[in-house]
């Protein structure tokens, strides 16, 4: 039977709970009739059932169960409703163990309270993992016992869920990362914890599942790099602007080359300005760095060749040619050292240059990029201080940049100052031999070449000639044409073909002298003269009278002298040997040099004596060469010598020529010369042209050669495997054709038609493999032609490509992808070209706006943003395309209806390894839902805003009105009473005595009352002062106050006996003022109310309290406090006044009992109250008064 | 020429009040203080200031100045003298029923010598006047400071 309980108000309330409670059979259950029910439960069932948030009561020792409509979906049809009235631990059997502990906690006055907790609840029979927020609060009866607990949740089930959904979002932005080739790391320098993505980690070779320390990551680092990168990490943890951008390489124990990183980063500020949290990316560069590093050794080493050349090199840059680079014999020749040349003008550095011309060739070079070479060139150089001239053979070379621009000077040079100085020195002294020729006391003639003329004649020879002295540079045959048919000519013509000087003895010489032919004895020679490269040029005619013999002879050994010279000087080895021992004759310098032998090591000694080592291969020959006469030709002849202390094959060109004497073969001469360096170039040149092959063979292409005209190929092992015939090795062109793809034979077709027009022949197709397997070749060859200007040969490579075009493929199919993915995307997404034109839009575009995607791209896409959103939405695009910062705007687009919907647009470049941007990729989501509920909720703060503003001025005008009310009060009122008083003064000094007994008592009360109105008006007064906020806290010392009002009071102290007992005394925060108005106020009522016939006894004390200790219900949210306790021992009152005494004009005695205004309690209130403190009463009848103050500490 | 020396010369006190009784209040306890000297009465600030601007050769030794007062207020008045070459060196006595501390402030700020809150004890009203004269008594009237700027009854 279901008693209906009469109507509550505290049971009043809408919804289902509502009218389950009323209708409850309340005294079946531990709560009895809700007549009975304490106040507070009764208050706290009011206040649940009219909250909208989820709200539970546990009341009693068995936690009886009340709760509301927002709590009783967590309860679900299995606990509902028979929870209502029941026992918590009947209703939560599943997780009693959890909340019991809690509730009793919360019995002993302990509140608790939780976010996202988790509670495995049964709902519909099903456990579920549901997540609350609770708090659990104490509810207090009137008694101070806590009566049953107070739960108010809210279920976060769906924000936890939705937590975790973006958890694992997370998970896929990583994913996305490292497909990216991107390491990323996130450090919190709060923990030092450092967390990273699974690239990173394997970089770093570290964990993979597990925060760790940052010191442990940084032990990677190698050691040089270490110092520099936690000094970069410690920055930009410091400056707020800064970022992280450093390369450094790192060394995990098991890898053994260092790798190079580059990480960038930045790092996250609170409003603090301290960084908590540091995040960026890094990316592996060692193949970079090694690239770059690569260069740098190349440059180093061409600027360490240049420094160690054997020649004299400078660099110089600039329009004022300065000098980049010098070596040391640059530095020798201009006489200066580096620091006076290096990084200066050259024509500063040396100022000398600048009369000798030097700097117009620099400039013309400069200008025009031709070289400029001169040799033996004179050039004074100021040399500690004094010029000196030095002859170099130089050159000046214009330098290029990449671009072809000259952009720079290289001088190169050679000191040849010896050589000149020397040759002038051969010069000097020729002369001197042609002076000492012309006055030789025997005829001396040269004659030189084929004309034979007439280059040098002494006086001697002209005197014998007859012929006047005008005859040097005259022709031999010109003058002496009666020598004609006396063979003279001849014999000089053979000197000068064959080189073998003519001797003639005793010669009758015919000269005509005056017309008249005379007849003349001579012993004459005509010797060869020989040039440096072993040409005949002149012929030397030297002669004597046969009248002087001896004289004659001395010439003739003379010649012959010179002849063992000429033969010397030869450049080619010459050795002349006789006799059956190969006695060596003579040997000139270039052969001796040959074998690396002196001349009287060698001369006079028989051949093999000395030679032993050539015995073996060359005896024969020699005999051969006796015995049959025929010169014996040896070409590039490799022979064995000992030399220079080794034995070394060496290679010569010789020729044994027999020498012979009346018809008989009386010795041999060797003309040779040495070609071991040609040979052994040539060995090198056929090694690598071997290596080249050898090269080509292991590399992946093939080589092939084919005759047009027979069809014959040859080709390399690796081009037959490439286009499929492995077994193979001579195939014909038909053959191949035969095995190409037939789609391509087409293509083959028109690049063999364009290689007959221009030579070069390149095309890529498709082989079918007898496997019938399909691979891409590459096919490059070149085209040569006959005399008829037919071709006749194809030369070339051949290379598989198979895998670069699968590559390509997947390329485009990768993209293909990506459009596809695109175009079934709710959002639009676009893409644009660097410079900031769009090229693609998605479906959802075109669907949206409903028009063509020809429309898009000849009318522009700006058609579907809101006309006056074009301006903003332009400036904003052409900003991001200038500055490659990510483009962000909220605009307007027309749907195909016509309708204008708002959208967020975001675009991010897509940039390259260098960080050129490549595109743009765009996208644009609806947000006009959000738009109006923002700007909803705008207008509605905005007008809230305006009716505080409004009220805020009413107030302030109230307030002043106020302020003059209180003004007026303090003048006006006063005015007449205190005239009442002074009258009444008057009266009482000069009339009293004529006043009757009853008048005088009158009077005394009318003065009385004139009296008490004055305290009231100024109490009146400063009450409302009190008002007015005057905030200027200050650190108030408690103890001057009280002797401060010792002496203000001390008339009432001596009168009533007072005694101030002051304990703990402190420093507060107060204005002090107003806080001097609480002890004065407090003490003055100490005194009025003191016990008649008692001293009057007052204590004080004051202590720093936390908060948290103190059980006062309207304590302000402060930590700590100054608790005053202020304890008199007067007449007191009733407890039941505690509160009472400090309302406006509340007195608790009559005006005649004692006296006072009843407003000093109340200004002591409303002082604390501005101080944001708290004052308590506690008064005991006959006992005394008390007063707790709580005045915030901060 | 000065009439009124300080040594042994009657002074010459000039009150500025509109409010009789007062005004009756301060002139009996003028006469019942034997020979301090002559009292001018005037009962507003214009009268105030035309008094002092007539005759610049008879300037009062002190001004007891009300500040409530119709036509031109005491605050007014003090201004103009402060500011007037030939008037401010004259010592003014705020002479006002009310005691407000910004009031007070402000007057100090504007020149006032002393402030007394009119008493409400007839007596009293003898005693601060015995206590002014004493003050102007002395060889030379002290400096203003704001520690005895009130003068108490």
């Amino acid at each position: 039977m279901v008693i209906k309980n009469k109507t509550y108000h505290f049971l009043e309330g809408s919804g289902e709970m509502g009218q389950l409670i009323r209708a409850k059979d309340w005294s079946q259950t531990p709560l009895g009739h809700p007549d009975s029910w304490p106040e507070s439960l009764q208050t706290m069932v009011s206040v649940m059932l009219n909250n909208p948030f989820g709200m539970y009561i546990a009341w009693g020792k068995e936690y009886t169960q009340l709760y509301n409509d927002g709590y009783r979906p967590i309860l679900a049809d299995n606990k509902h409703p028979q929870a209502l009235g029941t026992g918590a631990k009947e209703s939560f059997p599943e997780i009693w163990d959890i909340i019991e502990p809690m509730f009793d906690g919360v019995m002993e006055g302990n509140p608790i309270g939780f976010t996202d907790f988790m509670l495995p609840l049964n709902r519909n029979g099903k456990i579920e993992k549901c997540y609350f927020d609770f708090a659990y609060s104490p509810i207090k009866m009137s008694n101070g016992e806590v009566g049953g607990v107070l739960v108010t949740t809210i279920e976060t089930t769906h924000k936890k869920k939705a937590e975790d959904a973006l958890r694992e979002n997370k998970n896929e932005l990583e994913f996305v990362i490292d497909t990216a080739q991107l390491g990323t790391f996130d450090y919190n320098p709060a923990t030092h914890k450092f967390s990273a993505n699974t690239r990173l980690k394997t970089w770093f070779g570290l964990p993979t599942d597990e925060q760790i320390e940052l010191n442990h990551a940084l032990d990677v680092i190698v050691k040089e790099d270490k110092e520099r990168v936690l000094k970069a990490i410690t920055k930009v943890l410091k400056d707020s602007s800064g970022s992280f951008d450093i390369e450094y390489s790192i060394l995990t124990s098991d890898s053994i080359k260092p790798s190079v990183v580059h990480a960038k980063g930045r790092a996250w500020f609170n409003e603090e300005n301290v960084a908590y949290r540091l995040t960026g990316t890094l990316e592996d560069v060692t193949n970079r760095v090694w690239e770059r590093k690569k260069i740098e050794e190349s440059e180093r080493l061409l600027r360490l060749m240049i420094l160690q050349a054997p020649v004299a090199i400078a660099i110089m840059r600039g329009a004022d040619y300065r000098v980049e680079i010098v070596n040391k014999l640059a530095l020798e020749i201009w006489g200066r050292t580096e620091e006076q040349v290096l990084n200066k003008p050259i024509f500063e550095a040396m100022p000398e240059l600048l009369s000798q011309g030097i700097k117009t060739f620099i400039d013309d070079v400069a200008k025009t990029g031709n070289r400029f070479s001169t040799p033996e060139m004179p050039v004074e150089f100021s040399i500690k201080g004094e010029l000196q001239m030095v002859y170099i053979n130089f050159s000046f070379e214009a330098l290029y940049d990449s671009e072809g621009k000259i952009n720079g000077i290289m001088a190169i040079g050679v000191d040849v100052t010896p050589q000149v100085e020397a040759r002038k020195k051969v010069e000097e002294s020729e002369q001197n031999i042609r002076a000492l020729v012309n006055s030789a006391p025997f005829p001396i003639g040269v004659f030189a070449g084929e004309e034979m003329r007439i280059t040098l004649a002494n006086q001697s020879i002209m005197d014998a000639w007859g012929k006047g002295y005008d005859v040097v540079g005259k022709l031999y045959t010109e003058i002496l044409p009666e020598l004609g048919n006396q063979q003279i000519f001849d014999q000089i013509r053979k000197v000068l073909n064959t080189g073998i000087p003519f001797h003639a003895k005793n010669q009758r010489i015919e000269i005509e002298l005056n017309g008249v032919l005379d007849v003349f004895y001579y012993n004459y020679n005509f010797t060869p003269l020989i040039d440096a490269s072993g040409h005949v040029y002149a012929v030397m005619n030297t002669a004597a009278d046969i009248t002087g013999l001896h004289e004659a002879k001395q010439k003739v050994e003379e010649s012959e002298k010179r002849f063992r010279d000429t033969v010397k000087q030869a450049p080619l080895g010459i050795v002349i040997f006789r006799g059956p021992e190969h006695v060596v004759e003579m040997a000139n310098e270039n052969y001796l040099q040959l074998i690396n032998k002196k001349e009287d090591e060698f001369v006079g000694k028989p051949l093999f004596e000395t030679l032993p080592e050539v015995k073996e291969v060359m005896a024969a020959r020699i005999a051969d060469l006796y015995k049959s006469g025929k010169s014996f030709y040896g070409y590039e002849f490799p022979i064995s010598l000992n030399r220079y202390g080794t034995t070394e094959t060496g290679y010569y060109n010789f020729v044994y020529h027999p020498l012979k004497e009346n018809n008989t073969i009386s010795g041999v001469m060797v003309v040779a010369t040495e070609v071991t360096a040609t040979v052994k170039a040539k060995h090198l040149i056929e090694e690598n042209e071997e290596k080249l092959k050898l090269i080509i063979e292991a590399s992946e292409l093939g080589v092939y050669d084919v005759n047009l005209k027979s069809g014959k190929i040859v080709a390399s092992k690796r081009c037959y495997e490439i286009l499929g015939f492995p077994e193979n090795t001579h195939l014909t062109h038909k053959d191949i054709i035969n095995h190409l793809h037939p789609d391509d034979l087409i293509i083959r077709k028109k690049a063999f038609e364009k290689a007959y027009a221009n030579g070069v022949l390149h095309y890529q197709s498709r082989v079918v493999w007898k496997d019938h397997s399909l691979h891409w070749i590459d096919a490059k060859g070149k085209m040569f032609y006959d005399e008829e200007n037919q071709p006749h040969r194809l030369l070339g490579t051949v290379r598989e490509i198979t895998e670069e075009r699968t590559f390509q493929q997947q390329l485009l199919e990768r993209e293909e992808k990506f459009r596809l993915l695109a175009d079934s995307m709710p959002q639009h997404v676009w893409t644009s070209d660097p410079e900031g034109n769009l090229n693609y839009f998605n479906q959802s575009v075109f669907d949206f706006s409903g028009l063509t995607p020809e429309q898009v791209i000849e009318e522009g896409w700006i058609q579907i943003v809101h006309p006056d959103d074009w301006e903003e939405n332009l400036k904003q695009w052409t900003n991001a395309v200038r500055t490659g910062n990510d483009f962000l705007l909220e605009h307007r687009f027309r749907k195909h209806n016509g309708e204008y919907r708002w959208q967020l647009s975001r675009a991010i470049p897509q940039k390259d390894a260098e960080g050129n941007i490549k595109m743009w990729v765009g996208s644009s989501t609806d947000i006009q839902e959000q738009k109006m509920f923002t700007t909803e909720l705008e207008n509605m703060v905005q007008l809230r805003t305006n009716e505080l503003e409004e009220k805020n001025l009413d107030l302030e005008k109230i307030n002043k009105e106020l302020q003059s009310f209180v003004y007026i009060s303090s003048h006006d009122l006063q005015e007449p009473l205190r005239k009442i008083q002074t009258f009444s003064s008057r009266i009482l000094e000069t009339e009293y005595e004529t006043l009757s007994i009853n008048a005088k008592k009158y009077f005394n009360r009318m003065q009385k009352s004139a009296y008490r109105m004055q305290n009231l008006i100024q109490d009146l007064i400063a009450y409302s002062r009190t008002n007015v906020q005057e905030l200027t806290f200050e650190a108030v010392d408690l103890s001057e106050i009280i002797e401060d009002l010792k002496e203000t009071l001390s008339e009432e102290f001596e009168e009533n006996n007072v005694t101030l007992k002051l304990h703990n005394i402190c420093t507060i925060h107060a204005i002090p003022v107003q806080f001097k108005q609480i002890m004065h106020n407090l003490i003055s009522n100490s005194i009025k109310f003191g016990k008649t016939g008692h001293p009057v006894v007052i204590e004080i004390n004051c202590e720093k309290v936390a908060a948290s200790s103190l059980a006062i219900g309207s304590l302000p949210d402060y930590q700590n406090f100054y608790h005053i306790s202020y304890s008199d021992n007067g007449i007191g009152f009733e407890p039941d006044y505690n509160e009472k005494i400090f309302e406006v004009f509340q007195r608790l005695h009559s005006k005649d009992e004692y006296s006072g205004t009843g407003i000093g309690l109340a200004i002591v209130k409303r002082i604390v109250e501005n101080h944001e403190g708290v004052i308590l009463a506690n008064g005991t009848l006959n006992e005394g008064a008390k007063f707790d103050i709580y005045l915030p500490a901060e | 020429m000065n009439f009124y020396k300080m040594e042994n010369t009657k002074l010459h006190l000039l009150l500025a009040d509109d409010d009789i009784d007062d005004c009756d209040f301060f002139k009996d306890a003028i006469d019942e203080i034997s020979d301090i000297g002559e009292l001018t009465i005037l009962n507003n600030g214009v009268e105030l200031m035309k008094f002092l601007v007539s005759d610049p050769e008879v300037h009062p030794n002190v001004i007891f100045l009300d500040l409530n007062m119709p036509k031109k207020s005491g605050m007014e008045c003090i201004s103009e003298i402060k500011a007037s070459h030939a008037l401010s060196h004259i010592p003014i006595i705020i002479y006002s029923t009310s005691l407000d501390h910004t009031v007070v402030n402000t007057l100090y700020e504007l020149g006032a010598h002393h402030y007394i809150q009119k008493p409400a004890e007839f007596g009293s009203i003898k005693s601060v006047i015995r206590k002014v004269v004493a003050l102007l008594g002395a060889s030379t009237l002290q400096p203003r400071s704001r520690d005895n700027f009130i003068i108490q009854p």
